[in-house]
């Protein structure tokens, strides 16, 4: 029954997985058996979309605004926890309310910002905007975190003539690699699949990301289905595998967000 | 004096994250506000014209504006109070700890690692009207002309929602799942020996319990609700003869398709006031679990 029921649930996805594989002509009249595997639509999907380019794009954007946020969230948040100043609280909660402007609300004086510096229609525009997006919950995590380890551990390391950025890169980050971990699966999986920042910050095709590029083509001609089909299972197979991988560290990362509050 | 020293240098490491937050998200939100009274052509700030409080009184008089209101608050209720019960039963399956639970498990929360957008994609060719549900309606003889799920102005948003259901109802699980670890045992156990039937225990025990849970649960999904985007766009675009819009679509439209910035700003300001409510209340449960 169990089993019966997440089969079930999966139904869309098999049924994508079927229409990838079918001829041109069968698109259309089967319902959900293929007589024939076409799997050639795999490369022809993979030319069409140019997903050498789209994952290409999509890593370095990714990676690079992940680890920026891993680097300037930690730093904050030691700051926020371990070395407080007159502000410091203020500041704090001022990013944290950060969280809470939708991307969307923002985008307008985004992209004039954007156009003004330069930077509208490259790649740094959008790992800009994706850094300011992904450190307040960043910070949030690695606070909360950095407050758990003892005091008596920091204290030691100051008597010992250790200096604050000693401390921070030889003592606490080595102990933090739970929350480095959380941190850079939440920011990584937001960052992969954002759309809406990606489609007004980028104008030149060959900057799109994935899910831009996904986009674009199926809205711009009536692309074939099995193409489209098989450009959905190509774009999601990486996340996938990730996940397959480092399955409870992946949901720990994600559901974060809501436990941190 | 070492106080000092480290107050600097903590100012120092925090300045970083300080910077980002000014340039992008706090610089940004207060323009909005000054460029709702504004109204120019193209993109070109030179041509910028103050155009006092005009846009705001458009804005009460446009019709799409109330439907993209009206359509975001049924999206919010609608996927918010979906996603909670059935996350909640899907929670109490995978803690039933029967045989299959990790498939089930994984099978539900497989669409919440996709992007938006492909779901979106996905859902539009099987809900066309070639598409597999309108051919195995077809095939079953329930219909004879295929349902236009995304071009009847009647039901699109609710198709969207319907995917943004199927979409996300593994994370719901995921969280009721995890509040149900923390169910004290021994209360359960105590309410077994007094008798209490099955039904009564969850509604008396186990969902009291979890009220921390259903907080965040329903505030996330609030949250979520209220800046969708993606997944209207691709399966919509807020149409057809703009009645499926939300608020972030049609300020997109506004200020993207019709170059009217200083009008999509107004809409813009409607999102930061709704977001603003929900990050009060968000403030006041972080400070409540510290």
């Amino acid at each position: 029954m169990i089993y019966l029921a997440g089969a079930v649930y999966l139904v869309p996805i098999i049924w994508v997985i079927s229409l990838s594989l079918r001829s041109k002509k069968d698109v259309f009249s089967t319902i959900f058996f293929t007589r024939e595997l076409h799997l050639e639509n795999y490369f022809i999907a993979w030319k069409t979309f140019n997903f050498n380019l789209l994952f290409l794009n999509s890593c370095i954007i990714t990676c690079v605004s992940v680890v920026i946020v891993l680097v300037v969230s930690s730093m904050a948040a030691y700051a926020f926890s371990r070395l407080k100043y007159r502000g410091s609280e203020f500041f704090f909660y001022a990013i944290l309310l950060g969280m809470m402007v939708p991307p969307a609300a923002v985008v307008i004086p985004l992209f004039l910002i954007m156009k003004n510096l330069g930077l509208y229609n490259t790649h740094s525009a959008l790992i800009l905007a994706y850094i300011a997006f992904g450190l307040p919950i960043a910070v949030l995590i690695f606070r909360g975190f950095f407050l758990s380890v003892p005091a008596e551990l920091i204290e030691a390391a100051r008597i010992d003539g250790s200096s604050e950025v000693n401390t921070y890169l030889k003592i606490i980050m080595p102990l933090s690699t739970a929350a480095v971990a959380t941190v850079t699966i939440f920011s990584f999986m937001q960052n992969w699949n954002e759309f809406l920042l990606a489609l007004i910050l980028l104008k030149d095709k060959l900057l799109y990301t994935v899910p831009v590029g996904m986009a674009n083509l199926v809205g711009q001609w009536d692309s074939p289905w099995q193409l489209v089909a098989a450009g959905v299972i190509i774009s999601s197979v990486p996340i996938f595998t990730v996940y397959l991988l480092i399955q409870d560290l992946f949901i720990k990362g994600l559901t974060a967000g809501a436990v941190k509050g | 004096m070492v106080l000092r020293r480290t107050a600097r240098i903590g100012f120092l490491f925090s300045l970083p994250a300080i910077v980002f937050f000014i340039l992008f998200l706090l610089i940004p939100v207060l323009s909005t506000f000054f460029l709702s009274f504004t109204e120019w052509k193209g993109f070109d700030l030179a041509n910028i014209k103050f155009a006092g409080v005009s846009n705001f009184a458009e804005l009460i008089e446009d019709k799409i504006f109330f439907i993209s209101l009206k359509n975001t608050l049924l999206f919010v209720a609608f996927t918010t109070v979906a996603l909670n019960i059935l996350g909640y039963i899907g929670a109490a399956i995978i803690d039933s700890g029967r045989r299959g639970t990790g498939f089930f498990k994984n099978a539900l929360f497989l669409p919440v690692l996709l992007a938006p957008i492909i779901i979106g994609i996905m859902w539009s060719r099987m809900l066309d009207a070639f598409g597999i549900v309108n051919q195995l309606l077809k095939a079953m003889e329930i219909i004879k002309m295929p349902i236009l799920f995304l071009g009847d102005q009647r039901i699109a948003l609710y198709t969207v929602i319907g995917a943004t259901i199927w979409q996300y109802l593994g994370y719901d699980m995921l969280l009721y799942y995890a509040g149900l670890q923390g169910v004290p045992y021994e209360l359960v156990e105590a309410a077994t020996i007094d008798g209490a039937s099955k039904w009564t225990i969850q509604l008396k025990v186990i969902i009291p319990s979890l009220s921390p849970v259903i907080a965040i649960t329903m505030l996330l999904n609030m949250i979520g609700g209220f800046k969708v985007f993606d997944i209207v766009y691709v399966m919509t675009a807020g149409g057809p003869n703009n009645s499926s819009h939300v608020f972030a679509t049609y300020l997109f439209q506004q200020a993207f398709r019709f170059n009217r910035m200083g009008y999509a700003s107004v809409i813009a300001i409607v999102i930061i006031v709704f977001s603003f409510l929900a990050a009060i209340i968000r403030l006041k449960l972080v400070r409540q679990e510290e």
